[in-house]
């Protein structure tokens, strides 16, 4: 995440929102506004890369629009023209999540520009845009709409991930901000800067040891790593998105007290809902049709299944290209596969009114709750934890 | 269907006393005030741990 590189307590970061406030939300002309808001963005960008930097990063945008709008001139070679974008964008995505690769740029000018950009993110906005052009369910982008929406300054850090279906949805020019809505964005931006850099911090320094302990304390670490993930990373959302109201561009959800999910596909639905969104729009729900077209819609858990499994194991390799994360994209694959199993099995065997009776009942609920947040807790301990943990080499390290 | 955060809905806001925005507005300033304090490195929880 870019969020390493772009430091939200400094007081560069605050000092370019509040004088993007002072200069965007004024503005009410719905053709000078994304000018301007694409003059911000990259602005904000050259305030983290040297100037050859920020000139690549110019370039390959105006080479990305130019290709687009060789569309336009000729409308049979838009599969190409997407094509072509796709590949070159994942090729730079590969290069930016597989730390094998990193050889290719030993001194880290395209792997630190990457970095800096969030390109995991960019990656995802890209695919959703090209699907979307590709589909012609969207006309192709202006200029200043393909900076926005790839590069918004605000949500470069750790998303969120905006659809560009929401993005194109969005008014040009939004409502009037009334005061308590200001103040309510204000009220998000604090509490995201307390949680992480208090509430989130205090549990970093007092609790976690990197896994170098053993025994009980370890259990202990586990489930604190977990509440200290979603403290540290919600954060980050709560400030893209009160940034986002103050400057009047949507920014959509990205958690919804996770931490309660009764089960893995539930956990999904309120665990980094953008990427989650994304996955299911773009890979799982493609996948799954597809395979229901194929089989005649005589196997759906099956169908399903296979969606589960193909979706989590590229959502692991999007968070890194390591052999860990590929576990760790297939163990949430395995806990959404049994999820929607069991669910078939209880509707099987209950009935409407049985499974109604079974979700409502506080006990059962507790404990689906329970078995969650610790599946899902040690599967990202699991991520995190030296191999040590596992192989032991020599005495354990106590606190 | 539009899945982003809702910018605002003028018609559903209630206004609010001049209390409530005093604490609000507290409410603020001390979060910001801690954060700012505990990243460059104020210790606000000395714990020694288990």
């Amino acid at each position: 995440m870019s969020e390493f590189l772009i430091n939200l307590t400094a007081k560069r970061y605050w000092v370019f929102v509040i004088a993007a406030l002072i200069a965007y939300v004024p503005l009410t002309h719905a053709k000078v506004r994304p000018w301007v808001a694409a003059a911000m963005n990259l602005l904000f960008i050259k305030l983290y890369l040297t100037t050859n930097q920020w000139v690549c990063v110019v370039a390959a945008l105006l080479a990305f629009f130019l290709i687009l709008q060789c569309v336009a001139i000729q409308p049979r070679i838009r599969g190409v023209a997407c094509a072509i974008l796709v590949l070159v964008t994942a090729a730079l995505f590969v290069l930016h999540k597989f730390p094998a690769l990193w050889f290719v740029d030993p001194d880290h000018k395209v792997l630190g520009v990457l970095a800096m950009l969030g390109f995991s993110y960019v990656t995802l906005r890209s695919f959703d845009m090209l699907r979307g052009i590709y589909e012609s369910r969207f006309p192709l982008p202006t200029l200043p709409e393909l900076t926005n929406y790839l590069l918004p300054f605000h949500m470069l850090a750790a998303g969120p991930i905006q659809s560009y279906s929401d993005f194109q949805l969005q008014p040009a020019v939004p409502e009037e901000l009334t005061s308590v809505a200001a103040l309510r964005a204000v009220e998000r931006i604090a509490f995201g800067m307390f949680k992480k850099y208090v509430l989130a911090m205090m549990l970093q320094r007092t609790f976690l040891t990197g896994f170098t302990t053993s025994g009980w304390y370890l259990l202990w670490e586990v489930q604190i790593f977990y509440i200290w993930l979603y403290l540290d990373f919600s954060a980050l959302s709560d400030i893209a998105i009160g940034v986002g109201i103050l400057l009047g561009i949507a920014t959509p959800e990205n958690f919804n007290r996770p931490y309660v999910a009764r089960n893995m596909i539930d956990f999904w639905e309120r665990w980094h809902i953008s990427l989650s969104q994304f996955i299911r729009r773009n890979i799982f729900i493609p996948i799954q049709v597809s395979l229901m077209r194929k089989t005649q819609g005589r196997r759906p858990l099956l169908c399903a299944s296979c969606a589960f499994t193909i979706a989590f194991v590229l959502c692991g390799l999007w968070h890194q290209g390591t052999l860990r994360y590929l576990l760790w994209g297939a163990l949430h694959a395995s806990g959404l596969l049994v999820t929607n199993l069991y669910r078939a099995q209880l509707t099987k065997y209950l009935g409407p009114a049985g499974v109604k009776a079974y979700l409502a009942n506080f006990w059962i609920r507790l404990a689906a709750t329970a078995l969650t947040f610790e599946f899902v807790a040690f599967s990202l301990a699991f991520v995190d934890i030296p191999l040590t943990v596992f192989f032991p080499i020599g005495t354990p390290v106590h606190p | 269907m539009m899945n982003g955060s809702p910018l605002h809905d003028s018609n559903t806001e209630m206004p609010l006393t001049a209390l409530q925005w005093i604490g609000r507005v507290m409410v603020i300033a001390i979060e910001l005030i801690l954060a700012f304090w505990c990243s460059v490195g104020g210790d606000l929880f000395y714990y020694q741990g288990f």
